[in-house]
């Protein structure tokens, strides 16, 4: 039978994590119990209040990784942005359950919350017990973080307990733009999604999990006017780097047309 | 071995943690209003209220629930606001074959909990995860709509 690991604290899980590396982690289980993953060991982590916090120092916006859905688009300090994407991602009861931190490990290619934390240059906190069984963190920007599809930088003895957003990014973020393409408004996985965010002062514009800050390199610091002459050219650029897959979901062909079509109409509208 | 409140009783499960809820119910507490429909979270047959909040009980895993409330349509029943739900939901015809149901009752009640005076656009949000396949949803609105106006100060 499967063995139920029950932490009362973070630093009683990262031992159990410690001692018993194939647990599996149980947050929100709206992904793992659909995937049906099965382990010796279950590590819930549900209950744990400090993996729920929300807060904010100087520099960061603080999530604790087993935030759900509907505390945060409840929550004031998280940005309207996440929030709008948050609400919706699937229905209701998924939304009471599922967890940030779940979305971020579960690495789909259609993972919803992950263009807008690109875009905000989330950092992932990786938390584990050191040999002197001191809590020790390690820090990685969101697209080290997740390597591939179903693939994280995660190590055995590690949770992800918190994502951090900076603070100069999203205050920083003025207009932004947002669309999911599904098959239907609820439930429905993303055909595709589009998050986008231009500075008028920078005018740094960002496209999904695929993020190229060497394009947005080009636009930073011209004004509006002068971007809108450029809509051409920074369509051009991003068709040559979008390559997106025929699925069950939607084909190649729609999926760039409309990329496309959304970054146009957003760059149109974002005066 | 899970304690949780199952009901408003005081409940124990001691077997496989990794178990779905819906399992648990209809197998072990014969509680069988949660319906199996997708058996992944997408088709809210299963739904139950765990701490007051719409859950599917077919991707819960048992062990999640320590101390947890969980209410299924069963433990709803003898309330005043389901036997105003029941009594809207015939009136407006929202039951046809009955599978999704009890899904929706516990999605509507999660609603009106939260939200006494809910809109139509509020309604049709809040049973989004929970699919029809005979009323086309209007009679539910409806239902639900009624409850809300006929049921001044019962949420």
């Amino acid at each position: 039978m499967v063995k139920s690991l029950k932490p009362s604290t973070l630093e009683e899980a990262l031992k159990m994590k410690t001692d018993n590396p194939d647990a599996i982690i149980y947050a929100g289980g709206s992904d793992l119990m659909v995937a049906k993953k099965v382990s010796q060991e279950i590590l819930f982590i549900n209950q744990l209040v400090e993996l729920k916090e929300v807060c904010e120092d100087e520099e960061f916006l603080i999530i604790g990784a087993s935030s759900i859905y509907f505390d945060l688009i409840e929550n004031p300090l998280i940005p309207e942005l996440l929030k709008q994407v948050l609400k919706d991602i699937a229905s209701p009861a998924i939304r009471n359950v599922a967890t940030i931190g779940g979305n971020i490990c579960n690495a789909s290619p259609a993972g919803d919350s992950l263009p807008a934390l690109y875009l905000f240059d989330a950092k992932i906190i990786a938390t584990s017990l050191d040999d002197n069984n001191q809590i020790s963190e390690r820090m990685i920007p969101i697209e080290n973080f997740i390597l591939g599809i179903r693939k994280i930088d995660l190590r055995p003895n590690e949770i992800v307990t918190k994502i951090l957003l900076p603070k100069d990014k999203i205050s920083v973020t003025t207009k932004m733009g947002y669309k999911k393409v599904g098959a239907r408004k609820s439930q429905a996985i993303s055909k595709l999604l589009f998050v986008a965010a231009i500075n008028i002062e920078y005018g740094s514009v960002g496209i999904t999990t695929l993020r190229r800050k060497d394009i947005e390199s080009h636009y930073i610091g011209i004004k509006y006017n002068e971007l809108l002459t450029k809509i051409p050219e920074i369509i051009e650029e991003y068709r040559e780097c979008l390559h997106p897959i025929d699925d069950q979901r939607s084909t190649a062909v729609y999926r760039k047309k409309v990329c496309l079509n959304l970054l146009e109409d957003f760059l149109n509208e974002c005066k | 071995m899970v304690e949780f409140s199952l009901n408003n009783e005081k409940v124990k499960y001691s077997g496989d943690p990794s178990k779905r809820l819906l399992d648990v119910l209809r197998e072990k507490f014969l509680l069988t209003g949660v319906k199996e429909g997708c058996g992944e979270g997408e088709c809210g047959a299963c739904s139950v209220l765990i701490n007051g909040r719409l859950t599917n009980s077919c991707i819960t895993a048992i062990g999640s629930l320590e101390g947890t409330s969980v209410i299924t349509v069963e433990g709803f029943k003898n309330t005043k606001q389901y036997q105003l739900l029941e009594e809207t939901f015939a009136k407006a015809g929202a039951v046809q074959c009955g599978f999704c149901t009890p899904g929706m009752i516990m999605a509507a009640q999660a609603l009106l909990l939260s939200n006494a005076k809910p809109t139509q656009e509020d309604i049709r949000e809040a049973i989004s995860g929970n699919i029809c396949r005979c009323t086309g949803y209007n009679m539910i609105i409806d239902a639900i709509k009624m409850a809300a106006e006929q049921g001044e100060g019962l949420w």
